[in-house]
């Protein structure tokens, strides 16, 4: 269920692209992540339950657009990757 | 999130959705007393393009998955949400949970990126505890060349 629409899993065979560890700072509105979940059912009251996606870990693919559009220029620029 | 829920029960498989960055927040609460609850947490959303369908009819086959499993049991879920009309998801992560609910070798420190001047850690005091269950790593992708180098 993962390859299926995974960019990291596509490009990182390619070996033109790596994943380095970032700072917490660097993410904005507007920038192309992928975020890894895990899908957890937390226990509520009554023996309810509630569905819940755990963030893991996010990973900056793109920021390009996020800066054309704080540049005031055209959005329909298009990333080199 | 109600109180008194922990993070614990049917844990599916660790998946991947590239989306667009909506909100990146950290929900704090002012009482100290709800220090379990601090979270950081995204908001995702496609913006209606293409493949956005099927990221969310992924997840919607998960949440179908969980309920075969519990049923009527299973609460109306707070993934799916929107942002200006469209359909965005939310997922977070807690920062804490007490130290008695927490394995001796799975605590470890928020780190100087996320807490720098120490704030959280103060906050936590010794009752609540970081572990790498609350972890959230940060990547940032860059290409190379062929030979490996940066571009």
């Amino acid at each position: 269920m993962c390859k299926d629409y995974s960019l990291l899993t596509k490009e990182m065979l390619t070996s033109l692209l790596r994943f380095d560890q970032a700072q917490p700072t660097l993410f904005q509105l507007g920038d192309i992540v992928e975020v890894q979940v895990s899908f957890v059912a937390l226990p509520q009251r009554d023996s309810k339950a509630k569905l819940s996606m755990i963030m893991r870990s996010i990973s900056l693919l793109e920021k390009e657009f996020t800066q054309v559009r704080k540049s005031g220029t055209s959005t329909t620029h298009s990333p080199s990757y | 999130m109600q109180e008194g829920a922990t993070p614990s029960g049917g844990q599916d498989k660790v998946t991947t959705l590239p989306c667009v960055l909506q909100n990146f927040t950290l929900k704090q609460h002012c009482s100290k007393s709800k220090v379990r609850f601090l979270r950081q947490g995204v908001s995702l959303t496609g913006l209606g393009g293409n493949g956005t369908d099927r990221i969310f009819e992924k997840v919607a086959q998960v949440q179908g998955l969980f309920k075969r499993t519990f049923g009527d049991r299973l609460q109306e879920c707070s993934i799916f949400s929107s942002f200006k009309g469209y359909a965005a998801l939310d997922m977070s992560n807690r920062y804490f949970m007490p130290r008695g609910d927490a394995d001796d070798n799975d605590i470890c420190d928020l780190g100087q990126a996320v807490d720098p001047q120490g704030y959280l850690a103060n906050l936590a005091g010794s009752s609540f505890v970081h572990t790498v269950d609350n972890k959230v790593s940060y990547y940032e992708r860059r290409k190379t060349g062929k030979d490996g180098n940066y571009v």
